[in-house]
C-alpha cells in the first residue's frame, strides 16, 4: 500500500467561488502508485440540481463513498419530496464519514452547491472523518492540493463573472497538477450557475 | 502478480486473454492448461487472478449469484451490471473479516440495445477500485499490455487487429518476463456469445551463436614457444 494510503491512486480537486457561481474541477487519472491504468477516473458526483461533491484519494472509497451517499441522498429525495440543498447534503456527507470514526474511509470531499433562487455560493471541504469547515472561498483536496492552493490563492478575485472563475479554476489547477506525479492526464471543469451548468474538459500535458 | 490477464476493446467485441501457467514457489511450473475465465452471464464474463484460493471463492460466489439474479428475474445482466455488483462485493469484503486478494478483468457485450457501448470492459482491482477503459491488464503483464495498448488500440478496432496486438503484448512477456506464458488462453465476447479461439503462444526467441572468437582466452593469443 505504500507509505500512504491518500496518494496510492492519486487525484486532485479544487472549488471555487464568484458571484452567483460556483466551480468544481478534477483531474482524470487513475493510477496504482506510480502506474497510470486509466485516463476517465473522474472524481465529481452530481447530487441534486446545483450540488456537486468531489471524493479524492483511495479510489474504491471515492467510489463507495458517492454510491452511499446516492443512496442517502435519493432516500431524502423519496422521503421529503424535494432536492437537496447544499448545506444539507455537506452535513449527510460528514455524518457519513463520522460514522466510521474508527475505521475510516481514505477520501478527502469538496462540496459545492448553489441556490438558484437567491444566488447563494456554498463551497465546504471535509477531511476523511468528516470534520466540518466553513464556506469558503476555495478549496482544494488531493495530492496536489498544496500545490493548487497556492495558485488558487494567486488567482481568485471576489465577485468573479462565470469566465473569469472557470479560467481561475482551470488555470489552477492544470498548473498544480504538473507538479504532482499522481495528478493530471486531462481534467473536467464544472461551472455551476444560476441557471446553467457548464462541463468542460481540458487537455493538459498528458503526463 | 505473476499471473497475465489481458481484456481489449474492440468494435462490438471484446477480447479476455490469459496465461495458461500455475507456478508454484516463484520457481516450479505446476500446470500448463489453467482456467482463469469464470463465465458470469451468456454473453458477459471474468478473468481472475491472484491468491488462488481468493480467485476462485471470489469468483464463483459473484458467477452463481448473477446466474441467481438471471434465475429470479429472467433477464440478464449488462457487463455494466455485473462489474458493479463485483465492484460492490469486492468493496464490502474489504473492510470485512474476509477479503479476497483477486485482481479481475470483466468484459462482455450487451444485449440491452439502448445501450451506446455494446463492448463493455472494466477492470477491477483487489481493492475494489472499478474503472473503464479499452485495454485492461492485471500482474506484471500491465506494464506491457497497456504501453502497447497505448501504441496500438484505435477506435473501431477489429478483431483481427485486436489480436494482433494480443500477440504483440504476448511476445513481449515472453521476450521479457522471466516467468513467461507457456500458453496464452484467448476467448472472443461478441453479439453471439462468448467463444474460445486459439491459443497463443510467444515467439521463440532467435538468439545468434556466440562467435568463435570469444572462445580464446588472453593466455591463447600470447605465443609461449617462441
Amino acid at each position: 500500500m505504500g507509505d500512504d494510503i491518500l496518494s496510492y491512486n492519486g487525484g486532485v480537486a479544487l472549488a471555487m467561488k464568484g458571484k452567483e457561481c460556483v466551480a468544481i474541477a478534477c483531474d482524470k487519472r487513475y493510477g496504482v502508485q506510480n502506474r497510470t491504468i486509466a485516463t476517465n477516473f473522474t472524481k465529481i458526483f452530481q447530487y441534486s440540481d446545483h450540488c456537486f461533491v468531489a471524493f479524492c484519494g483511495l479510489a474504491t472509497d471515492v467510489q463507495t463513498v458517492s454510491e452511499r451517499l446516492k443512496f442517502r441522498t435519493n432516500l431524502y429525495e423519496l422521503r421529503e419530496q424535494r432536492k437537496l440543498k447544499p448545506v444539507v447534503l455537506y452535513n449527510m456527507l460528514t455524518n457519513l464519514l463520522y460514522e466510521r470514526r474508527f475505521g475510516p474511509y481514505f477520501v478527502f470531499a469538496l462540496v459545492v452547491g448553489l441556490d438558484p433562487k437567491t444566488g447563494e455560493t456554498y463551497v465546504y471541504d471535509s477531511d476523511n472523518v468528516g470534520a466540518v469547515s466553513d464556506n469558503v472561498n476555495l478549496a482544494t483536496v488531493g495530492t496536489a492540493s498544496e500545490y493548487i492552493f497556492g495558485l488558487g490563492e494567486l488567482f481568485f478575485k471576489p465577485n468573479m463573472n462565470s469566465d473569469e472563475l472557470f479560467e481561475a479554476t482551470s488555470q489552477a489547477l492544470l498548473n498544480g497538477v504538473d507538479r504532482d506525479s499522481a495528478s493530471g492526464w486531462g481534467a473536467v471543469v464544472y461551472v455551476i450557475e444560476k441557471d446553467k451548468i457548464t462541463v468542460r474538459e481540458l487537455k493538459g500535458r498528458q503526463d | 502478480m505473476v499471473e497475465s490477464v489481458i481484456g481489449i476493446r474492440g468494435k462490438d467485441f471484446v477480447l479476455l486473454a490469459q496465461d495458461a501457467n500455475t507456478t508454484k514457489y516463484g520457481i516450479l511450473n505446476m500446470k500448463f492448461d489453467t482456467n482463469r475465465l469464470f463465465k458470469l452471464s451468456e454473453h458477459c464474463a471474468m478473468l481472475a487472478a491472484g491468491e488462488p484460493g481468493d480467485v476462485v471463492q471470489f469468483a464463483e460466489y459473484v458467477g452463481k449469484n448473477i446466474q441467481l439474479y438471471k434465475m429470479i428475474n429472467g433477464i440478464e445482466l449488462s457487463p455494466y451490471a455485473c462489474a458493479n455488483f463485483t465492484r460492490h462485493e469486492m468493496a464490502t469484503s474489504l473492510r470485512s473479516r474476509n477479503s479476497f486478494l483477486a485482481n479481475l478483468v470483466v468484459g462482455g457485450y450487451s444485449t440491452n440495445e439502448r445501450d451506446q457501448n455494446r463492448a463493455q470492459l472494466y477492470s477491477i482491482d483487489y481493492l475494489g477500485a472499478m474503472v473503464s477503459a479499452n485495454v485492461v491488464a492485471h500482474g506484471f503483464c500491465q506494464f506491457f499490455a497497456l504501453g502497447i495498448g497505448d501504441r496500438l488500440w484505435k477506435e473501431d478496432l477489429t478483431v483481427d487487429e485486436a489480436l494482433f496486438m494480443l500477440q504483440t503484448i504476448v511476445n513481449e512477456l515472453g521476450k521479457r518476463m522471466a516467468a513467461y506464458p507457456h500458453c496464452v488462453f484467448v476467448r472472443i465476447i461478441d453479439a453471439q456469445g462468448i467463444r474460445v479461439l486459439d491459443n497463443m503462444y510467444p515467439e521463440k526467441i532467435h538468439v545468434a551463436k556466440p562467435s568463435e572468437g570469444e572462445l580464446q582466452t588472453s593466455a591463447d593469443m600470447m605465443d609461449i614457444h617462441s
